[in-house]
């Protein structure tokens, strides 16, 4: 239904708007820019900061009105022009500025600070007042991350309804009244949120900052990047900013598609990593006599295509495997797919940490976010959005709120939980009348059913997701499916060929010229592979950004295996895989190297460049091309632009990918681009809103559609033509249709299944080089029900053990949330996956320890 | 001490039941609160928080907008004397020294024995008496120092003790309210209401 249309006249302009649009609204699309503090597009108006006063008639004629708070009527008349608005306008900037700290200089918020701004712009330029500011004790820590200076806050409570309304997480309020109001978290409880970040970005002045940015630098020495986070698949859309050479923060974009301008501090401090050159992989390096040295880059490529083709010599194609994890860049998936599939032709690859079947489902039915929030039904499968795509989680409580009808389907209770409408357990006996139970739940009426899909539960294969998803999309026909599957570039793994059973683009046609014959990959997952290694059947593992220790392996077993196999790992960061590998080869990483991902609506987002890349470190699909050429193929993939140009041949869901397709919209394509409707049309960004933005892009390009300067624009040859080879073999289908069906077993008197749920802050070795948000990771935890403990003669505080491939000892919790099959483990670091034991759902044994 | 225990707890979660959305009662718990510790303690907010689902970051950012409460222990009395328009016309500043002078403390403080606590305030709606004096929220005047003296004389020696309860005195009337409140009862007869006045509209239109 379309909007009802008012007609108003806003400084004698006649405009036609949607009823309801607040006036500030209106007068933003006619390009009339209003002052503003606590108006904030993406919350509540509240009117309280008096700012955005305008005159507007009325029946007792004009009067002065907040036009953020006063909606758009028929024959309404609007005069923002007026001295009586000048007048108003300039008085509100005096009061605001009676308490306000002379701190510009000094203040992180100077040069890009809306209330500077606006008093530049509005205000009287001299003050009246003589009398003493009101003080404070200057920035406190309200969190780990976040400083509070009390003294410059203007009390527009943007901050607080973001915590309140948003995050839902209302640890930060006004506090007192009058001169005396200030904003204050409760006694010692810190405002810990995995949202906390965003209050600075939408701060208007100085009051909150960020401790990792404090006098960082200055805005207008900095430089950005449009981007895309690169922690989570849900692709939240950023600023990128750095100076000298090192990254210096990242702000949300107002994506209308993904991330309404919101991140999480995952994403958001996760430069401080990337910064942290002391755990960052600097140089190639290769094992000699079992001692690490420095190499070039040449002798490392050469070494590796030695290992290779050794390999191949001995045992032949299938002796070279490939695991990665999902966190390699659209390009380098490509690269690398290209070079196990084609070059070296062994089909022992998967990309994607065997998430592969879950994402073959998932794309022919691929459901954008704005869709699955506009859903009938919500089924969420296996998921945690807050722990594994946090900022689906922010999304989905509006959507909720708004009337979303939620099914969570997931083993123990999540933040899901208290919004769903139905809660249905996952449990291993349950698995296989599980779907007719959702269906059976879901309510009556049109529209679509859209399954959210997550990887919540480590402990349990996503092979076992897999099935259930499966038998959901066969129980509600017609279901779609929006994935919220780990890793940044999960999804784009698949998609490029770099997992088992799919060929670049999950296409399902000719293979394009640039390709001789690729292996056909549909045998085995990253579990099988490193089975088969163990048993000494691969000769060489190549290892893309995978740490072994985050599936699972112990330092010792990934040790042990680089004794059975040569391990090659491609990697950013240090780790006990890259000090057991023989050959370690740097990989620029987040922010040094242009490129692309796809999220999990399938949306193709761009990832934008603004360091140097550390050390020798060097995208990852120039490292494929070296290894190729001394492999005697070049792959001819010499520019990324190359690579754009293959993947648009291959089609499928890249069919119609143009390198000029970022320059066209503010959000990224959805896959295939057929599938995406709106080009989405240029939006002005809202310098209040987010200010760092606005401020910094006049020293760069401007982030509005149309004006993004595209990756790939120079130095792209003429695409090479899709032709069928000259045996006019077809691709494989994808490995989706034969249905293995997942063996549980039973588990034994004292054994019980393991839940080893994800979490924002896993302690993995990224984590632990981030010197901003280390020290989040949680202590060892387990939880089992109260009847369980009291079987084991222990109680609530005791010290237990929880068997399993190793041993974890930790203070065990009764907790009646956790039903009587399960044990939960949340662990301080990566060990606790230790405990996953590679079968379909792990087992553990809880012991109870003496004394 | 703080949180609220026995009967007590009894009582708060009575409050917290009488409302719709529990979140009301911040207000009527804090005053429980109060009376039982003479102020609101960061235990008895955090108790608050849990009893009607808020953090404990709204339930002080609601109750701190209240001068009322009080958030660090007080005297036994809490003496306001008004410095607002009527009574510093007849005399309100004086009588704020006096009275500083007669309690050997500052506005804003307890005295040492712990017995008083001193507060300028502004009008308390007894203008028509003024200088207004205020004693754990009951009113007097006019006051002048010799009166005012003689007042806390009378406090010491317990005279008043009828009249005036000590400050954190359990001593509200619980008021007897329906266990919750009746919103569908509300509902319908609001629907009824405006039944009847849209047939008496649509019978004048005839
Ligand atoms: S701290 Fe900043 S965002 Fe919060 S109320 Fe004050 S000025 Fe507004
Ligand atoms: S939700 Fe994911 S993509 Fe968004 S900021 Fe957080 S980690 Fe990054
Ligand atoms: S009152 Fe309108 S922007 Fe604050
Ligand atoms: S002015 Fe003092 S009571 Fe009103």
């Amino acid at each position: 239904m379309p909007d009802e249309m008012v007609s108003v006249t806003l400084d004698g302009q006649v405009v036609q708007v949607p009823k309801g649009t607040p006036i500030i609204e209106a007068l933003d699309q006619i390009g009339v820019h209003i002052p503003r503090f606590c108006y904030h597009s993406r919350m509540k108006a509240v009117g309280v900061c008096r700012m955005c006063l305008v005159e507007v008639s009325g029946p007792r004629g004009f009067s002065i009105q907040p036009s953020c708070y006063l909606a758009v009527a028929e024959g309404m008349e609007v005069v923002t022009t007026s001295e009586k608005v000048k007048k108003a306008q300039s008085g509100v900037i005096e009061f605001l500025l009676a308490n306000h700290p002379l701190d510009c200089p000094v203040c992180d918020k100077g040069g890009e600070c809306p209330l500077q701004d606006q008093a530049f712009a509005h205000g009287a330029g001299e003050t009246r007042y003589v009398e003493e500011k009101r003080h404070y004790a200057k920035p406190i820590p309200i969190s780990r991350l976040i400083n509070l200076d009390r003294e410059r806050c203007i009390q527009c409570d943007r901050c607080t309804r973001f915590a309140d309304e948003v995050a839902g997480e209302a640890l930060i309020d006004f506090r007192g009244r009058g001169n005396a109001i200030r904003i204050s978290t409760f006694s010692s409880v810190e405002f810990d949120s995995y949202f906390s970040g965003n209050v600075t970005q939408i701060c208007p002045v100085g009051a909150l900052t960020a401790t990792p940015y404090r006098f960082k630098a200055r805005p207008w020495d900095l430089t950005q990047a449009a981007s895309t986070c690169g922690w989570c698949s849900m692709g939240c859309q950023v600023s990128v900013q750095a100076s000298q050479n090192e990254l210096t923060r990242m702000l949300g974009i107002d994506s209308d598609a993904v991330n309404h301008s919101w991140l999480c501090d995952r994403g958001r401090f996760g430069i401080a990593e990337v910064n942290n050159r002391d755990a960052r992989v600097l140089v190639p390096t290769a094992k000699a006599n079992g001692i690490r040295g420095e190499v070039s880059w040449a002798s490392a490529a050469a070494t590796v295509a030695r290992l290779v083709k050794q390999a191949r010599a001995s045992g032949g194609n299938a002796s070279v495997a490939v695991i990665g994890s999902g966190r390699l860049n659209l390009e380098d998936s490509y690269a690398w797919a290209k070079l196990a599939l084609d070059v070296v032709g062994t089909p022992l690859v998967d990309g994607v940490l065997g998430q592969g079947e879950v994402a073959s489902t998932w794309f022919e039915r691929a459901a954008s976010i704005d869709q699955a929030l506009a859903a009938r039904a919500l089924i969420a499968l296996n998921v945690e959005p807050k722990e594994e795509v946090p900022v689906l989680h922010l999304r989905l409580r509006e959507a909720v709120g708004n009337g979303l009808h939620l099914i969570e389907v997931n083993s123990t209770a999540t933040s899901l939980s208290p919004m769903a409408a139905t809660s249905i357990q996952l449990s291993p006996e349950g698995v296989g009348g599980l779907a007719e139970a959702v269906a059976a739940s879901l309510p009556d009426g049109d529209g679509d059913v859209v399954i959210l899909v997550g990887g919540r539960n480590r402990a349990m294969d996503p092979a076992i997701t897999g099935g259930i998803l499966r038998d959901l999309v066969a129980a509600v026909p017609g279901a779609r499916i929006l994935s919220a599957l780990g890793a940044s570039n999960v999804h784009g793994a698949f998609l490029a060929g770099l997992a088992p059973g799919v060929l670049p683009g999950a296409a399902r046609g000719a293979v394009p010229s640039t390709w001789r014959s690729p292996a056909d990959s549909g045998r085995a997952n990253y579990a099988g592979i490193l089975r088969a290694a163990a048993a000494g059947e691969v000769g060489v593992l190549l290892l893309l950004d995978c740490d072994l220790e985050e599936v699972g392996l112990t330092p010792e077993a990934i040790e042990a295996l680089g004794e059975r196999c040569a391990l090659v790992s491609l990697a950013s960061y240090e780790s006990a895989t890259t000090r057991a590998a023989a050959v370690t080869l740097p990989l620029a990483t987040w922010g040094e190297a242009r490129g692309s991902v796809v999220n999990g609506e399938g949306r193709m987002l761009r990832l934008g460049e603004q360091l140097e890349p550390a050390g020798l470190s060097k995208p990852g699909w120039v490292a494929a091309s070296l290894i190729a050429g001394d492999l005697g193929d070049d792959m001819s993939i010499l520019t990324a632009g190359d690579i754009w140009a293959e993947l648009k041949a291959w089609g499928g869901a890249f069919a119609g990918v143009e390198p000029s397709i970022f320059s066209s919209t503010l959000d990224g394509p959805l896959l295939p681009v057929a599938r995406w409707e709106a080009g989405g049309a240029p939006r002005a960004l809202d310098p209040v809103a987010t200010p760092g933005i606005s401020s910094v892009s006049r020293q760069g390009p401007d982030f509005r559609a149309g004006a993004v300067l595209d990756p790939y624009a120079v130095g792209t040859g003429a695409a090479p033509s899709a032709k069928v080879l000259a045996s006019g073999r077809e691709v494989p289908a994808a490995v989706a249709s034969e249905r293995v069906p997942m063996e549980l077993g039973v588990p034994g008197e004292d054994e019980a299944w393991l839940i080893l749920s994800r979490r924002v802050y896993e302690a993995d070795a990224r984590l632990a080089a981030n010197p901003a948000l280390a020290s989040f990771v949680r202590g060892d935890r387990v939880r089992v029900s109260p009847a369980r403990l009291a079987r084991l003669g222990a109680s609530d505080g005791d010290r237990v053990q929880v068997v399993g491939p190793v041993v974890l000892q930790a203070v065990a919790h009764a907790d009646d949330a956790i039903p009587d099959w399960a044990v939960a483990v949340e662990g301080r670091t990566i060990a606790v996956t230790h405990l996953i034991d590679g079968a379909g759902w792990s087992r553990v044994r809880l012991e109870r320890l003496d004394g | 001490m703080g949180r609220f225990e026995g009967e007590l707890l009894v009582r708060a979660e009575k409050v917290a039941g009488l409302y719709p959305d529990p979140r009301s009662a911040i207000i009527p718990l804090c005053h429980l609160a109060q009376e039982q510790d003479g102020y609101v303690t960061e235990e008895a907010i955090a108790h608050i928080a849990e009893l009607v689902g808020a953090t404990g970051a709204e339930v002080q950012g609601t109750a701190s907008f209240y001068d009322m409460f009080k958030f660090e222990p007080v005297g036994e009395y809490v003496i306001g004397v008004c410095t607002n328009i009527s009574c510093m016309l007849r005399g309100g500043y004086g009588l704020l020294e006096a009275a500083s002078s007669t309690l050997g403390v500052p506005p804003g403080e307890t005295t040492p024995d712990g017995m008083f606590t001193l507060e300028e305030v502004e009008c308390v709606a007894h203008c028509d008496k003024a200088p207004a004096v205020q004693i754990n929220y009951r009113y007097f005047g006019p006051v002048d120092s010799e009166g005012f003296a003689e007042l806390v004389g009378q406090l010491r020696s317990g005279e008043l003790d009828g009249q005036i309860p000590k400050h954190g005195t359990l001593g509200r009337v619980l008021r007897d309210a329906p266990p919750l409140i009746p919103v569908e009862e509300i509902d319908a007869e609001r629907a009824r209401q405006d039944g009847e006045r849209e047939a008496r509209a649509a019978s004048r239109e005839v």
